[in-house]
């Protein structure tokens, strides 16, 4: 929202000294946020009216003409291409110096003395595009430069000066002023700057409305749950025209265009006190009635921008015995708005329900500067102060129109008067200060409200146009006090607390400690995802897509719904980074979102638990053969590191985008905690991925509740260990994983460990054979071992693993 | 007796020098030395055949002959050992700039500076707390005194849940406020505590805007906390940051889930305060929203607003990190890039 500082000025005396800048960043520190300070003129700066003098043709250019203009001081040649150019005329003239767009486009330049096709140039006779006055004065084609003749202007006077651009515009952030109702308008801001440096706020000025009362206006409020109140008022002999400089002036200072004096006169009001009103032509409401009532079903409405809307009951319109005219508290309608000729009108001003205006607005996709202030919750009493000060604008600026009808004000329910009951105390104690009942009383007075001491209580009775919501407890009045103190004015003071050593976090620490290992000793890189998917990956991969759950307003297709796992993230990935990688070792942990089981709880009154959203590390590694022994590598380094031992297991029921026949899964007890596979040849030939991709898969959430960091310590066994060898042929398909626990449960107590050192391959052995050569290392706790004793257990072994996999025993 | 020595010597001289290696050295030395059949022993052991003056003068030379050989056998020695050395390093020339497999990955600048803020806050005393990314509207809104149809909503754009089990409304969080309300009920006051993690915002993404980032959402409450402990606390978290003493200011700010509400901004730390491009000439740098908490929100958690009090701030987490290293654009970090992520 833009501020004008000549329009504040009009309700509060500044401070001498104050300049804009400090205006804005005092008004950011104690109350909304000034984004940014623009003088008006700043851009015109050696830009000066100068009259042409002379005329002749360029000796070496059709187009260009040599021009002597009187700029005030002297007589300069310049060189211009302008097509209206003539003797005698008054024209912007940039000096050497000025900053001006060529041709309306591109970033400022800054004028110099040149020659332009061999004549002296000196400045610049400026289009009002080059100068930024393209909505000031609208030019009709590319060459016509900017003509001052009308304007009874001196020659040499700077331009801002001639078209008093002397205003000062300060940026302020709406979304600072959502809980600030009274400030959407000039009157507002003005209160709060008249408080920041304690001066007076000029009082608004406004008159009764005196009426002839010939016509009688009737307004039915039928659906008061969502209009508090409605004044309406009928003006006869209107002249519907351009408005008075003045008005006109203001509005443009803002950026607002001027449109005609009746509805300059409402948005004027607008952006003086935040009160929307709206115009109609009375010829087009049926008997001057006036219908406050919700749309019927499926009825249709056009807007004054010529939109079409379906309306359903949700919607306010202010209708007549007939039709609708008016979108309330959003648009007017296309068919009751003000023409030309209108000389009749009725005047709305009126306070709407804010969560129904919203809702209209938003649902109807038609946010406006009233909606806007109406969804904020306007304070009522500023409808009837608005009506009044308009019918003086509109009788001002229209001499001959009257008042005819009485003012109407429906009002069925006025909001109490709020008054909190607080205490100096809990003022001080909130902010963390020592201030005086004078001080803080003061404070509160500037603001608005009226103060009463009760002993060490505090009543604060707090003024209509901060009661509709924005203040209501003690700590709003903290808030009033803290602010216009001055929060640099408050010492910083650390809080007494007890001393405590904080519980932790086992699902984040289990996370940092895995990820600490797959960086540090894996080599893996961290990747974020976005965790949202789109049906079309789900569908290629083989899964249904209505077992996830779906976004109800998407960004894109591709992101329309909620991941159940990190693969499809992570493939991307891969596929993104092989045009400049050829090894790949990536991972992501991550939430993931599963519709069928329950999570934590939803809140009161719910009707169920939220989805359950595990936390899930899992990892890509791209390495040629070497892939999925690598990934298996990283998740039993994890393994290790949390002092975890999971079995391994080959698992049936492989995951459809992975290869069946090269899957991993571990478990703890009957909970599957992590798997190592390889992405599915079908996936791999439809993603033209390298032959072998790993994919490993940890479950954190259920690894957090059965990791126990162990402190276990066992003595040094002080007793020699005997290693015997074994060479074995046995059947290809057979695992090492059933050798080793043939192996390990042939003398469990003395076995302390099997290392597998040679796996051999080869015809000479037998078709879908394999040689597996291993150490035994036996270790007794208690006693030194005989190797007597440790051959018949060893020989014992490899009996077993011959009857058991029927393993051909090397010599 | 005395010829046949001197003859002995030189010859054994003569072979002490020609010794190749120190192989051949050890068979020249033993030759001459042998305890059983040296050379210069068997000459020894005939002296007792010799009459006295003979054995003296025999006996006296062979000595000094010995000395003589064995401080040439070491001469010699040295000189062998030296010259092995020498090749030896002449042939274990390696090319040491030869290029090594280096095996370490990276964290995800994110998780970088998150862990470097959880320690810090854990320093402090503060909790680490996780939360559901997929929210009721309840605890992302309504607890935090956000009702339906509150402007306030417009603030954050939101990406709304199918929900195909029951009516109840649910969004992907908005914020990480949304844990306040949940750890109130769960572990009541007095409470410090701070949750990092990810959210998601309903908006068209460009360099600076993405519908996932991350914040780090703190509060503590307790008996009587006041704005003042607020800024204190405030001032402590950024210098710990920033490794140096920081300025702190606050600013009315709105946020329906406290009152007051602010805006906190720290002293521009490039040009300390004077203004430039990294500040927008303002001097001070936009750091984070915070407030009292709202007597709504603590009374939603269970907790009795005329007992107790609490702050409560949200930090850009994802901004902090694109301030921290100068990431131009926000998307690389959801990219999955490794061009990018390898420089972390």
């Amino acid at each position: 929202m833009k501020i004008s500082l000549n329009w504040l000025k009009q309700y509060v005396i500044l401070p001498k000294n104050i300049s804009p800048e400090q205006l804005g960043a005092d008004l950011t520190l104690r109350s909304v946020e000034i984004e940014g300070v623009e003088s008006q003129g700043s851009s015109l700066d050696n830009i000066v009216v100068a009259k042409i003098k002379d005329l002749k043709p360029h000796p070496n250019a059709d187009k260009l003409r040599v021009v002597i203009v009187d700029d005030g001081a002297d007589n300069i040649q310049v060189v211009c291409g302008g097509s209206n150019l003539e003797v005698g005329m008054l024209v912007a003239f940039a000096r050497v110096g000025a900053r001006v767009r060529w041709h309306g486009e591109g970033d400022l330049v800054t004028l110099e003395k040149i020659k332009l096709r061999g004549e002296d140039s000196s400045g610049m006779i400026c289009a009002s595009s080059e100068i930024g006055l393209g909505n000031m004065f609208p030019a009709s084609d590319d060459h016509e430069i900017l003509d001052l003749t009308a304007h009874n202007f001196i020659v040499g006077q700077p331009l801002a000066e001639a078209l008093k651009l002397t205003d000062t515009l300060l940026d302020l952030d709406n979304k600072t002023i959502t809980n600030r109702p009274d400030m959407w308008g000039h009157y507002g801001i003005a209160r709060e700057v008249a408080a920041i440096y304690d001066k007076k706020l000029k009082p608004y000025q406004t008159k009764a409305i005196k009426s002839i009362k010939t016509a009688p206006l009737s307004v039915d409020l039928q659906a008061g749950d969502l209009c508090r109140r409605y004044l309406g008022v009928i003006i006869d002999g209107v002249k519907v025209g351009p408005s008075p400089e003045w008005l006109v002036e203001r509005l443009q200072s803002i950026g607002q265009n001027s449109i005609n004096n009746i509805v300059d006169v409402t948005n004027y009001i607008l952006h003086d006190i935040g009160q929307p009103m709206h115009a109609f032509d009375s010829d087009f409401i049926v008997d001057d009635t006036i219908v406050v009532r919700r749309a019927n079903a499926d009825e249709k409405f056009v807007t004054l921008d010529e939109v079409e809307h379906e309306l359903t009951e949700e919607n306010l319109v202010i209708a007549d015995k007939i039709k609708a005219v008016a979108l309330a508290g959003v648009m007017g309608g296309l068919n009751s708005g003000i023409k030309d000729n209108t000389t009749r009108i009725i005047l709305e001003s009126a306070n709407f329900d804010p969560f129904s205006i919203r809702k209209t607005a938003e649902s109807l996709g038609a946010r406006t500067e009233s909606s806007a202030r109406f969804e904020k919750n306007l304070d009522p009493e500023l409808a009837a102060i608005a009506l009044k000060k308009a019918v003086a604008l509109i009788l001002e600026i229209c001499p001959e129109a009257k008042v005819v009808s009485a003012v109407v004000d429906e009002y069925p329910t006025k909001l109490p008067v709020i008054k909190i009951t607080t205490s100096y105390d809990f003022i001080n104690r909130k902010i963390g200060v020592d201030l005086s009942a004078k001080v803080i009383r003061d404070i509160l007075g500037r603001l608005g409200f009226a103060t009463k001491s009760k002993g060490a209580k505090l009543i604060v009775t707090v003024p209509s146009w901060r009661a509709t919501k924005d203040i209501s407890l003690p700590e709003d009045i903290v808030e009033e006090v803290a602010r216009m103190y001055g929060y640099d004015n408050i010492e910083p003071k650390m809080p007494f607390v007890p001393l405590s050593v904080p519980s932790e976090n086992a699902e984040r620490r289990l996370e940092r400690l895995v990820k600490d290992v797959l960086v540090k000793t894996g080599g893996a890189t961290e990747t974020y995802n976005y965790s949202f998917v789109g049906d079309d990956v789900i569908k290629n991969l083989g899964l249904d897509v209505n077992k996830y759950i779906e976004l109800e307003n998407p960004l894109a297709a591709d992101q329309s719904l909620l991941r159940r796992d990190l693969f499809a993230c992570l493939l991307t990935n891969v596929v993104d980074n092989l045009r400049f990688y050829r090894q790949i070792n990536i991972f992501e942990v991550g939430h993931v979102y599963l519709a069928e089981q329950p999570g934590r709880e939803a809140g009161p009154d719910s009707h169920g638990a939220l989805p359950n959203q595990p936390l899930i590390a899992a990892g890509m590694v791209v390495g040629g053969e070497e892939s999925f022994m690598t990934a298996k590598e990283l998740v039993e380094a994890i393994f290790i590191e949390l002092q975890l031992k999971p079995e391994a297991y080959l698992e049936k029921e492989v995951p459809a985008w992975l290869h069946p026949k090269r899957f991993l899964a571990y478990y703890i007890g009957e909970k599957m905690v992590a798997s190592v596979g390889e992405v599915h040849p079908s996936i791999v030939s439809l993603m033209d991925l390298p032959e072998r991709v790993a994919h490993w898969r940890l479950d954190l959430s259920s690894i957090v509740e059965l990791y126990d960091q162990k402190y276990l310590y066992e003595p040094v066994i002080k007793f020699p260990s005997i290693e015997l060898d074994a060479s074995i042929t046995l059947d290809d398909k057979i695992t090492w994983h059933e050798v080793e626990i043939i192996v390990r449960s042939s003398a469990p107590e003395i076995i302390k460990s099997v290392i597998l050192f040679d796996v051999y391959k080869s015809d000479k052995i037998g078709v879908e054979k394999k040689s597996l050569a291993f150490h035994v290392i036996y270790l007794a706790k208690d006693r030194t071992l005989e190797l007597t004793e440790v051959q018949k257990v060893h020989d014992a072994m490899l009996k077993q693993l011959a009857k058991s996999v029927k393993a051909e025993i090397r010599k | 007796m005395l010829d046949k020595l001197s003859q002995m010597k030189d010859q054994a001289i003569k072979e002490i020098s020609l010794a190749e290696n120190i192989q051949i050295l050890d068979e020249v030395a033993q030759k001459y030395f042998g305890r059983k059949d040296g050379a210069l022993n068997t000459i020894l052991k005939g002296l007792k055949d010799l009459d006295p003056d003979a054995r003296k003068d025999v006996g006296g030379l062979a000595n000094q002959i010995k000395l003589e050989l064995e401080a040439a056998v070491e001469a010699t020695r040295a000189t062998l050992m030296k010259r092995d050395v020498e090749s030896r390093l002449e042939s274990d020339w390696l090319d040491v700039t030869l290029p090594v497999e280096r095996r370490r990955g990276h964290l995800h600048p994110l998780s970088i500076i998150q862990y470097e803020l959880e320690d810090l806050f854990q320093n402090l005393g503060f909790k680490i707390l996780n939360g559901p990314e997929l929210e009721s509207d309840y605890y992302n809104f309504e607890a935090l005194n956000i009702p339906k149809h509150h402007p306030a909503r417009d603030m954050q754009d939101t990406f709304y849940v199918d929900n195909p089990h029951n009516p109840d409304k649910w969004v992907m969080r908005t914020h990480t406020s949304n844990v306040q309300v949940r750890a109130m009920k769960e572990f009541g006051a007095p409470l410090r505590a701070v949750v990092p993690g990810r959210v998601f915002r309903y908006e068209a993404t460009d360099a600076s805007h993405d519908t996932t980032f991350y914040q780090l959402e703190g509060f503590m409450i307790g008996e009587d906390i006041s704005i003042a402990n607020l800024v204190a606390v405030m001032k402590t978290m950024l210098s710990g940051l920033f490794n140096r003493d920081v300025k702190v200011r606050l600013r009315p700010g709105y946020f329906p889930f406290v009152e007051p509400g602010f805006e906190l901004d720290m002293q521009c730390l490039i040009c300390s305060g004077k203004g430039c491009s990294v500040c927008k000439r303002v001097g001070w740098v936009e750091m984070l929203g915070c407030g009292l908490i709202h007597p709504n929100v603590l009374e939603a958690g269970s907790l009795d607003p005329r007992k107790h009090s609490g702050f409560a701030f949200g930090l850009g987490l994802t901004r902090f990190v694109m301030m921290r290293y100068g990431i131009e654009d926000i998307r690389h970090l959801n990219s999955g890039d490794l061009r990018f992520l390898n420089q972390f």
